[in-house]
């Protein structure tokens, strides 16, 4: 953490943080804390005069069956796209570690997902599902299914489930393909020579070498699907039909700018704060342990 | 050109003293080396001369001036790092160059002296080179290179060659003396490894735990050591050191039923407990007209030229000795021991000074 | 593996020859529909070839955009989105890298605080205090302004690290090097330390690059004007205008052009991405 060699200096390291530190203060701590101090007042109807509520708001958010089901929407969709993009992700590191000739050529196959905008995503598969003219909804309705993702509310969990997942199995494989890839051959061999074949050598040796590598990418991926789906839900299925796919962030963002219903969205905020400060801070302890041991 | 005189210099690190009052006056041209165990505080003595810590008390002198305030560059000193300390995005001339640059000098006088350091060094045909294009000894030349063209008052190595094989290291051990010697600058450096001390020094300062132990010569360290530090530090095998008594008459040492004589005679001494300092190389077998000490060999390494033999003596003392690599000895045997009294060293127990 | 068994490699390659497909299927089908006449693609099964319209189709939405969209020509969005990306990377890299600076080499009262402060930055994303984010750029005159999309984005906490767990294996014998050949500490940034950060300068942009073209949330906040609209928001009102009039190979055109930039980038500079990403999330 420290350096031995310094610069003796009183002014210049405050002129080096100061646009950081002006940009923190003023565009993330001051709205947050703005966040914190609205989601204990409760303006009137016509946005005059607010008044302090306490907790209120929180109990009001605790209350209301909509929160509930937007939360019980907002695991299952995390679980979901976390399950699903870890495990296909996993699935093809797996394979590309055994080919190891034209692994890279895969590596540059499967990443470019990566680049696509999350909004984006939600696109490619909205012309996929599309009723009238997608290619899927048109196998699936030779399959007797009648697709339909503006109507049927699992219709359009599945569709966003699917796009949040293609964009985010490239970040996935790249870090399982990097973990893989770091496990010494020898151990692998020794197991072999021991007598354990690969199904074995996958329980026993690779799935708990590559542990940390999990424990990492799931604290991603459920970051990921609480936070940086909001444009595929936005662009795509705007929360419906009727409140199937409205996830957590994509609810605070109505409450708040649609709904104008400040301390509600606050208090929302303020939830949604404690649930990455949650996630930040197991993934750091978790770091810590792992720069311990080496 | 130039003297450099350290003055009771004292460094803390917090509450961690690591130089206790350290003062030596390098003469003008003359090489200096630092020698001690690690952690005894010489790397922490090159930096405060370097400037790159200050010091908490005492006061350093380069050329007549009092530097304690001065930043390194301003200084007139030119260091070689013991990784190198290359850029390593810049080519061989641009990392010799860098220092004169940042000081404003002419472009042409640039040039002259960084070909000039090149053509001394044998680095010509590498000046386009980027350090990693470079073997360790090239490395390490660059390194010089880059501490010649400042054409400083004086050059601090801080152990400079740790990072080349055995090799490598004997062939820049010499390059650096010659260079120095030619370039008549004062040199201070740093080291752990006493033959790089014995072979580059003029003089050595032996530092441990931040005291000095010692200044001399090298052949002064060696032959007349200022304690039983400096004495088991510098030659190896280390120096047999042996607790033993001083006989009531003051003519001899009493250990384990042999007898070593003093001569001169310490009546000084007569009856007290001492370290007694014998060097495996001064042990030779049979009884010459010095004291003789018998022991069984309790096992032996031979090395070829040399044959290390383990002795272990009658009252249980064990000790090493170097025999000539010729003589067939055997584990189990007995054998006679004898030194010659100028070869005996006496230190106090406790402190360790020499008697 | 260990042995050698031809039925596994078999199943190794068609595993992932099929991951690729599916990877690759829908930009696949987005390609092909740009390049078709509309009535060929309004009831499915819709050509898997492209057709003879790839240029015609693109032409028009650079330059006329898609109808009932409100957007207007694409053209200037993808200017916008090349602004706001450039501004981004180039502003995260600019602060992350003085502070890593300051936060590495100097040692000064509060500076543990400071590091804390950028610290904090990584549990506050934008989603989480939309509605307050959003007065502050109001209050400030930032809304519709290019101002507004990238500055109050580029704090960094993610680049503030990385720069400074790279600046922490830099040898302290550079530093010391430099000093004593006479070089301050921003001389020593500039000529030693940036030189040296030219990979993770390269690994970072390629990210930050995406992260930046890639917003969405936040200039659909700050921008009603659609001269400031961005390639990527747009998509929604386009995916809103298909129900009325389902232009969908001008529509399939926009989604190419909005993913082009970020997917090549991330194909030409891939050894840098993969590095970067690796080690910044490490």
């Amino acid at each position: 953490m420290h350096k031995r060699v310094t610069f003796d200096h009183k002014l210049l390291p405050y002129l080096l943080l100061a646009p950081q530190l002006a940009i923190t203060l003023v565009f993330f701590i001051w709205p947050a804390s703005q966040a914190l101090w609205q989601s204990v007042l409760q303006e009137d109807a016509f946005g005059l005069s607010s008044r302090f509520v306490g907790l209120d708001n929180f109990a009001r958010l605790a209350r209301s069956a909509e929160y509930l089901g937007s939360l019980r929407v907002t695991l299952v969709f995390s679980a979901a796209v976390t399950a699903f993009g870890m495990g296909i992700a996993l699935l093809l590191a797996m394979m590309a570690d055994h080919v190891i000739r034209g692994a890279t050529g895969y590596k540059t196959l499967l990443i470019w997902p990566y680049a696509v905008a999350p909004a984006i995503a939600g696109l490619l598969w909205f012309f996929m599902f599309h009723p009238t003219i997608g290619i899927v909804a048109w196998l699936l309705k030779g399959g007797g299914v009648l697709w339909n993702h503006h109507l049927n509310g699992t219709h359009a969990m599945v569709l966003i489930v699917i796009a949040a997942t293609w964009k985010q199995v490239s970040y996935n494989f790249l870090f399982f393909l990097a973990g893989l890839q770091a496990i010494p051959r020898s151990l692998i061999e020794a197991a072999a020579i021991d007598g354990a074949g690969p199904g074995k050598r996958f329980r026993t040796i690779i799935l708990p070498l590559l542990s940390p590598t999990t424990f990492f990418l799931l604290v991603v991926n459920l970051t990921y699907a609480f936070f940086d789906t909001f444009p595929i839900v936005h662009a795509v299925t705007e929360g419906g039909p009727g409140q199937a796919t409205m996830i957590l962030v994509y609810k605070v963002y109505k409450d708040g700018f649609v709904g104008l219903d400040l301390g509600g969205s606050a208090a929302q905020s303020v939830v949604l704060m404690a649930i990455v400060i949650l996630l930040t801070v197991v993934q750091f302890r978790f770091i810590e342990r792992r720069v311990q041991y080496g | 050109m130039a003297e450099v005189v350290v003055s009771d210099v004292r460094k803390n690190f917090g509450r961690i003293e690591v130089l206790k009052g350290v003062s030596v006056t390098v003469a003008d041209g003359e090489m200096l080396v630092i020698l001690g165990p690690s952690g005894c505080g010489k790397s922490t003595l090159l930096r405060c001369i370097a400037g790159l810590e200050t010091v908490t008390a005492g006061e350093i002198r380069i050329g007549g001036r009092r530097v304690n305030e001065l930043e390194p560059m301003h200084r007139d000193i030119a260091m070689v790092f013991q990784n190198y300390a290359l850029y390593p995005h810049m080519s061989v001339y641009d990392n010799m160059a860098y220092g004169l640059r940042n000081r404003g000098t002419a472009r042409p006088e640039i040039a002259r002296r960084v070909q000039e350091a090149a053509r001394i060094l044998g680095l010509e045909g590498l000046l386009e080179r980027k350090p990693r294009q470079l073997s360790g000894g090239q490395r390490q030349r660059v390194a010089m290179g880059r501490a010649i063209v400042r054409e400083p008052a004086a050059f601090l190595f801080d152990e400079p060659l740790s990072n080349l094989d055995a090799k490598l290291r004997v062939q820049m051990r010499h390059e650096i003396r010659l260079l120095q010697e030619r370039l008549g600058t004062t040199g201070i450096y740093v080291t752990h490894d006493q033959v790089e001390a014995m072979t580059l020094g003029d003089r050595l300062i032996v530092l441990n735990a931040g005291v000095v132990e010692q200044i001399g010569t090298p052949l002064d360290v060696y032959w007349r050591p200022a304690s039983a530090f400096v004495a088991t530090f510098i030659g190896s095998p280390a120096m047999n050191l042996l607790r033993s008594r001083v006989a009531a008459d003051g003519a001899a040492v009493l250990l384990d039923g042999g007898r070593l004589p003093l001569r001169p005679a310490r009546p000084d001494l007569a009856g007290s407990d001492v370290e007694l300092g014998i060097r495996p190389e001064h042990l030779q077998p049979g009884a010459a007209e010095g004291g003789v000490l018998a022991g069984r060999v309790a096992w032996i390494e031979a090395l070829g030229a040399d044959t290390l033999a383990h002795l272990e003596l009658t009252g249980g003392t064990s000790l090493c000795a170097r025999l000539n690599g010729t003589l067939a000895v055997r584990p189990g045997e007995m054998l006679s021991m004898s030194v010659a009294e100028e070869n005996v060293h006496l230190f106090r127990p406790g402190d360790g000074r020499r008697l | 593996m260990v042995e050698n068994r031809p039925l596994l490699t078999f199943v190794a390659h068609l595993t992932l020859l099929l991951g690729v497909a599916i990877v690759a299927l829908p930009i696949w089908i987005v390609l092909v529909t740009s390049s078709q006449r509309l009535e060929d693609v309004i009831q499915a099964p819709i050509p898997m070839w492209f057709g003879d319209q790839l240029l015609q189709n693109y032409t028009d939405v650079l330059t006329a955009g898609v109808q009932g969209s409100f957007s207007g020509a694409v053209a200037p969005m993808l200017r916008n989105s090349l602004v706001m990306a450039l501004g981004i990377a180039i502003g995260k890299i600019a602060i992350s890298l003085l502070s890593a600076f300051a936060i590495v080499y100097f040692r000064f009262p509060l500076r543990m605080l400071c590091f804390w402060t950028i610290f904090l930055t990584l549990m506050l994303p934008v989603e989480v205090r939309i509605l307050p984010t959003y007065k502050v750029v109001a209050d400030l005159g930032m809304l519709n302004s290019y101002a507004g999309l990238t500055i109050p984005l580029i704090a960094s906490a993610t680049a503030t690290f990385l720069f400074r767990q790279f600046f922490l294996t830099v040898p302290d014998e550079l530093a010391e090097a430099a000093r004593v050949d006479g070089a301050g500490p921003l001389k020593f940034f500039w000529d030693i330390l940036l030189p040296l950060s030219r990979t993770n300068i390269a690994a970072l942009f390629v990210i930050l690059f995406i992260y930046g073209w890639n917003q969405y949330l936040w200039p659909l906040l700050i921008t009603t004007d659609a001269s400031m609209t961005t390639i990527v928001m747009s998509v929604q009102r386009m995916i809103e205008a298909a129900d009325d009039t389902p232009e969908w190979p001008r529509i399939a055109a926009v989604g190419v052009l909005a993913m082009l930039p970020p997917v090549v980038i991330i194909l030409t500079m891939q050894r840098w991405f993969v590095k970067g990403l690796i080690e910044t999330e490490k």
